[in-house]
């Protein structure tokens, strides 16, 4: 272990990957504080430049993007009253007061150091969650991991979504479009209409471009008119008195965090919520809350923030995405060789030490670099719609073609862009499709083997305790989110 | 209502999809190897009728609903808006125009047009502008991508 530690440091401390960490933050920075531009489009644009690196150079930049977006989200939040990304919303509520009120300077810095407490403190929890669950995670076989993709399959699938029937379509055509290629056990080709270029399946990387960045650019052709003008930004700062004040909220924000974002499905949005309705009930003003407390802002930020290390957890551990971000960094890694799970714990620990270690740069990088993105963020709202969605435009179009160098995937990725638009407009979710194509071959190739060791025998799925643990959680899932479902369905009509 | 007819439109469409796959084209694009425990078209099969199945489940949903006044962002997401669809489209022909180009004429001949009529799509007016940021995006595009990434743009 300790040599492996050495040899992550080894790996990891050069300054080309130094560069690829603070590259990564500062342009998830930026990817977060433009409303419109989401962490998970900066990741997808960004796999294509990381083709021809070394995997941990390759993972330093994407983790730092994602990293510096999860972040940056609550610069316009504060100040202009428009969160950089979903999971940013929780802190509009006491962020834009405190700015109204001539304080946004301390929301700021509130929410710089909550966020860094929240990071670090998740990575820590990643570390140890992950190397315990990997080391379960090899007495799992495939009857466990059948038993796990459906568990992550329905739980996505029910909660990213209005309805949960909209989520399981999304999950069901993300799992058809998995199936195209040739079938993980026999070789037959599927849904290939004799072009060599499908027997491959797919375009993972066509696939998720067009889902989350074209998407996006014809959802945003359609707004016509700048959002922001003029901001007034004040100076970051906050003093350790206060912080040291409002740690608690930070460290329950913290816990939350970790513990929602390790859930599939769940992710940085809900955990925000949760914390900020968690630390107003704790609080002994709540009524302060909505009017600009700075405990809002920091159980907002911890919590929304921690949700990376939880979510990388059953990513690291398993090979199991959680949600849309984990899912692209899921696909990340299968471009770059490499299958995460136990057996990337067995083969490349030092890697994974080293992945962990680039982490924690990334959350000692973020103050600087937030620090920074604050002071610059008038001009960076500044740039005009018209100057940065065409760059984004043929960024996406080179970085698939970058990819495969076959015009056929710049096709895919286009009729993906399409469906995804279709899919947004008609309030389907685009998480369970992207799971469910990823989840498609893991689960297939796990009933198949499962059933093949058990000669046809189905009872092989509820043979062992984990497995059956997994199916009753299935199940139990089904039930909760079906009645929450019906409940909200009621709410509604009454 | 709108959202109503949406979801009843989108139910349609999927039940159609899932009749599609399920008759025509699992059946003859998808090989039936019986040698294993289980058929490659088991998967396809098993995906396609829970398309059907939620497609069918949308449809009832919607018609057995009652029409509530449902909030005011709920409309707005389940609704299309056909009236601004049409920018988007023209930035979908417009992606589509630099494949076509890109594939029969190469890289430089494609990106400068291709970014100029998205710039003027997403509200650029000035002629200058437009011409300046296509020729720098196009050289700066190249200079990433060709020369300090070494991915061939041809």
């Amino acid at each position: 272990m300790i040599a492996d530690l050495f040899s992550a440091l080894d790996m990891l401390l050069s300054v080309q990957n130094l560069i690829a960490i603070f590259a990564g933050v500062a342009f998830g920075v930026f990817m977060g504080a433009v409303p419109g531009l989401t962490g998970t489009m900066g990741i997808a644009l960004i796999i294509p430049l990381t083709y021809a690196f070394e995997p941990i150079t390759a993972f330093a930049l994407l983790l730092g993007t994602y990293k510096g977006a999860l972040f940056s989200g609550c610069i316009p939040a504060i100040l202009i009253n428009t969160p950089g990304t979903p999971a940013a919303a929780a802190t509009v509520l006491d962020g834009y007061p405190l700015t109204q009120k001539g304080r946004g300077g301390e929301a700021m810095g509130m929410a710089l150091w909550s966020s860094v407490i929240g990071d670090v403190i998740s990575t820590i929890a990643l570390i140890f969650g992950a190397i315990l669950l990997a080391q379960l995670a090899t007495k799992f076989g495939p009857p466990e991991f059948a038993m796990l993709v459906l568990f992550s399959l329905t739980i996505v699938a029910g909660v990213s979504g209005d309805t949960m029937i909209k989520g399981l379509i999304a999950a069901a055509v993300g799992f058809i479009f998995g199936t195209v290629g040739l079938d993980p056990m026999m070789a037959t080709p599927r849904f290939t209409f004799g072009e060599l270029t499908m027997l491959n399946g797919i375009s993972l990387m066509a696939m998720l471009i067009g889902l989350f960045a074209v998407s996006e650019l014809f959802i945003q052709a359609e707004v016509s008119t700048a959002l922001v003008s003029k901001v007034v930004v004040p100076k970051a700062q906050i003093g350790w008195a206060k912080i040291r004040e409002k740690l608690p909220t930070i460290l329950r924000g913290s816990m939350i965090g970790i513990v929602l974002g390790s859930i599939p499905g769940l992710g940085a949005t809900p955990s925000a919520f949760l914390s900020y309705s968690e630390a107003k009930r704790a609080s002994k003003t709540p009524e302060k809350f909505g009017k600009g407390s700075l405990d809002g802002v920091a159980a907002a930020e911890s919590a929304n923030n921690a949700t990376a290390g939880g979510a990388l957890i059953p990513l690291m551990a398993l090979g199991v995405p959680g949600d849309v971000v984990t899912a692209v960094l899921l696909g990340a890694f299968l471009i770059h060789g490499l299958a995460p799970g136990p057996q990337l714990f067995a083969e490349n620990l030092d890697l994974v030490y080293a992945i962990f270690i680039a982490l924690l740069i990334a959350a000692l990088m973020l103050p600087m670099i937030g620090l920074a993105a604050i002071r610059l963020f008038s001009r960076i709202v500044m740039i005009p719609r018209y100057v940065l969605y065409p760059i984004i435009a043929i960024l996406c179009l080179l970085g698939v073609f970058g990819f495969n160098s076959s015009p056929t995937d710049l096709w895919i990725m286009l009729g993906f862009g399409f469906l995804g638009y279709a899919m947004r407009k008609l309030a389907f979710p685009l998480a369970p499709m992207m799971i469910g194509f990823v989840l498609e071959p893991i689960g297939e190739q796990s009933v198949r083997q499962a059933l093949t060791i058990s000669s046809g025998n189905w009872s092989v799925f509820v043979s062992t305790p984990i497995s059956i643990l997994f199916l009753a959680l299935t199940v139990l899932s089904v039930v909760f989110i079906t009645r929450r479902t019906l409940k909200d369905r009621k709410v509604v009509q009454a | 209502m709108a959202q109503k007819i949406s979801n009843t439109i989108s139910g349609l469409v999927l039940l159609f999809f899932s009749a599609v796959l399920y008759f025509y084209l699992i059946p003859n694009f998808v090989g039936s190897s019986e040698a294993g425990a289980m058929s490659p078209q088991f998967f396809p099969r098993l995906g396609t009728v829970l398309i059907g199945v939620g497609g069918l489940a949308l449809i009832t949903i919607s018609v057995l609903a009652k029409s509530p006044q449902p909030p005011e962002d709920t409309l707005k997401k389940g609704a299309v808006d056909t009236s601004k669809t049409l920018i988007a489209l023209l930035v979908a022909l417009s992606m589509a125009g630099f494949i076509l180009l890109f594939q029969w004429l190469g890289y430089f001949y494609a990106a400068p047009p291709v970014i100029a009529v998205l710039m003027v799509l997403f509200g650029a007016r000035n002629p200058l502008i437009v011409l300046l940021t296509a020729a720098i995006t196009t050289a700066a595009l190249f200079a990433v991508f060709n020369l300090g990434l070494n991915l061939p743009l041809a």
